[in-house]
């Protein structure tokens, strides 16, 4: 799956999970969302999962400050 | 709403819940549907967050405007125990308790004796019970506590079970003594994730990396599961259960379409597969009626020809166990509104079983409200209807046993009254009798509770404790009545209520009120003899009532009037008194009930 498509149904995700407009591109960190906060963070890392049918491991997830890293799991993974 | 009903993709509802809560707002809010307003502490034993978001929904679901406190993470125990102004302030209506067994601060060791497991076990218990106890005493609320769930692993395997050192042995021990708790406790209920999560997966429930990374017991997906079971058990307990079955019968309770294969060729019994998965299902059917569920058909059929598969001799389900019975061509919406009616309960309360997509969303647009599972085939019927909670049990009452009886009973009358022109005869024709004496310890709190619980037949509107029920009974000077009504279908049980205030030569009426269940049945003129007749005995010549006018009480609005009492007075709240003259002159009003003497 090239970056793009995952970069798409990313923003689907973060879409219906944030319920607001919000544009992401590979360098959106966590900080540049006001609404991306801990309790959003665990519903968005869930839908990736289960959107892309992955499990990340716990030291995944703890690197996952920035899109772009999400993005580079999923294609290694998905 | 069709995403928060199960079968439910929790994933879906966990991605989507800011959508799924506007989205239901907005349906309200479109149709001015009020929200019944609740506020529930969350106490945690882990975190809790999406749990109360996920509850929010399941509640607004069902009709209701949650408000929450939550506690900080892992508090549970600390925000009963100790002062909490906080907490004081917020006054919740329920405390849910959502504990699992990370909680447990002892286990067993392989090392410990009898007596450390016991001492520990009962250590485990009494930590619960102490604060089960304060929250009880300090809020009056209801509690709802997470029993425990299995633990993830097994040290000793399968004797995990079966030894006093094993954590399944010792959990098993301890769910055991919150039953008993709960079995000894008013408005404490437990939430059984032991068998959610056995029901969800073991495994799948307990997804470590939620609790390493987010300090969540149960993996995310199962919370939705969690908060539906509370929702249900919540929707339970402020009468938002369903109430009656409206089943479908081709393809439903039996396999093939009877009009076609004949009662014979149908698929049922132990004969086939699909045959025994048919029996199952009306067997499981026929259970509900037990607990008090009403059941109904509602079935495109001539009713001859339906009839005829209820004598199939592998039918479990008779023509007796149904009080409405609807086989005929119209619109199954209406059928089952002709039906609510004949019952006197809401369209909405009914759960209607239809194999028939095409059937199912007529009804579900027409009675928005009513509960509409999803079928797919008869051996997943079962699952597809249990699984939504519809009938959720908090408490099991004589009367859920004989509410079937009772209603039909009622339906009986309605017939019988049909045959008759002359109204006078057709309550003859019940054979009533009557018991109306002073309240007495014995009909106390049954009186109470219908003081509070009448609105149509109410003429003062006037809320009374069991404490005011006490002190009035006891004072001699007054006149309390209750009136129980009997007749050839069945016994109605205490009906009526009436509390008089005596005052040297007059009686003023503060409240009387009676059931639904026996309007119009003419019981208020033998209730008004008696009265006369008692205040004769105190030498009470004078019997004065008013009015008070509610959104409800309409119908008794001209009441003392049509009891030969003399208006007195009309005020601008719309308040009318009245004033009935006890001289020799009065005649028995009563002509259709026999009293009995007591």
């Amino acid at each position: 799956m090239s970056r793009e498509v995952v970069l798409e149904k990313m923003k689907e995700i973060f879409m219906d999970v944030l319920d607001a407009e919000v544009d992401i591109t590979e360098e959106t960190k966590r900080q540049d969302i006001e609404e991306w906060d801990s309790i959003a963070h665990i519903n968005i890392i869930m839908s990736v999962e289960s959107e892309f049918g992955i499990k990340f491991t716990l030291q995944e997830v703890n690197e996952m400050t920035e899109i772009g890293k999400i993005v580079t799991v999923v294609c290694e993974r998905a | 709403m069709r995403e928060l009903e199960y079968p439910f993709e929790s994933q879906y509802i966990i991605r989507k819940k800011r959508g799924i809560k506007k989205a239901l707002l907005a349906y309200y809010s479109d149709n001015g549907t009020a929200l019944q307003k609740k506020k529930i502490a969350i106490l945690g034993g882990s975190t809790t967050n999406d749990i109360k978001d996920c509850m929010e929904l399941f509640l607004l679901n069902h009709g209701f405007e949650p408000e929450f406190y939550e506690s900080d993470y892992g508090q549970y125990w600390q925000d009963v125990m100790f002062d909490n102004e906080e907490l004081d302030r917020f006054a919740p209506d329920i405390i849910y308790i959502h504990t699992s067994n990370r909680n447990i601060n002892e286990w067993p060791q392989i090392t410990d004796n009898e007596e450390v497991i016991e001492r520990k076990l009962l250590g485990e218990y009494e930590r619960f019970k102490v604060m089960w106890d304060k929250a009880e005493e300090k809020y009056k609320a209801v509690i709802i506590q997470n029993n425990m769930e299995n633990p993830a692993y097994r040290l000793l395997g399968n004797m995990e079970a079966t030894d006093s050192h094993g954590r399944i042995n010792f959990i098993n021990r301890l769910n055991q003594l919150f039953y008993e708790y709960c079995n000894a406790h008013k408005n404490f209920y437990i939430n059984d994730i032991n068998y959610l999560s056995a029901s969800f997966g073991l495994d799948k429930w307990n997804d470590e990396s939620y609790w390493y990374l987010y300090k969540y017991s149960l993996s995310l997906e199962a919370v939705p599961v969690l908060c539906h079971n509370i929702a249900n058990i919540i929707k339970a307990l402020y009468g938002k259960n369903k109430k009656a079955f409206a089943l479908d019968m081709d393809n439903t309770l039996w396999g093939g379409v009877i009009s076609e294969e004949g009662a014979d060729g149908i698929k049922l019994g132990p004969d086939t597969p699909t045959g025994q998965a048919y029996s199952d299902f009306q067997r499981y059917i026929k259970s509900h009626k037990d607990r008090g569920i009403l059941l109904n058909i509602c079935s495109k059929n001539e009713e001859a020809v339906a009839k005829e598969g209820l004598m199939n001799s592998y039918s479990e389900l008779k023509e007796d166990d149904f009080l409405g019975f609807k086989a005929n061509w119209n619109e199954k919406s209406n059928s089952i509104i002709e039906i609510a009616g004949e019952l006197n309960i809401l369209p909405e309360s009914f759960v209607f079983v239809d194999d028939n997509p095409v059937e199912r969303d007529l009804v579900k647009n027409r009675i928005p409200g009513a509960a509409v599972p999803e079928l797919s085939t008869v051996e997943c019927y079962i699952k597809e209807i249990d699984k939504n909670g519809y009938f959720e049990c908090v408490s099991l009452s004589t009367d859920d046993v004989k509410r079937n009886e009772m209603y039909k009973s009622n339906m009986l009358r309605q017939t019988e009254q049909n045959k008759y022109t002359d109204y006078s005869e057709f309550l003859k024709s019940l054979e009533m009798t009557a018991e109306i004496a002073a309240i007495s310890d014995k009909e106390m709190e049954r009186a109470t509770q219908l003081s509070n619980k009448c609105n149509q037949f109410n003429l003062t509107n006037k809320k009374i404790s069991s404490e005011d029920m006490n002190n009035i009974c006891e004072n001699d000077n007054n006149i309390a009545l209750y009136g129980k009504l009997k007749d050839k279908y069945g016994d109605n049980g205490l009906v009526t209520v009436l509390l008089g205030r005596g005052e040297k030569n007059i009686c003023y009426i503060d409240l009387w009120v009676m059931s639904c269940r026996v309007l119009k049945r003419d019981m208020e003129n033998a209730v008004i003899d008696k009265l006369v007749e008692m205040c004769r005995s105190k030498g009470i010549d004078t019997i004065r009532g008013y009015y008070n006018p509610s959104s409800k009480n309409g119908l008794v609005k001209e009441l003392y009037g049509q009891l030969g009492f003399t208006k007195t007075e009309s005020r601008d709240n719309g308040d009318t008194y009245w004033e009935l003259k006890i001289d020799s002159g009065y005649i028995s009003k009563n002509k259709v009930i026999t009293m009995e003497e007591i």
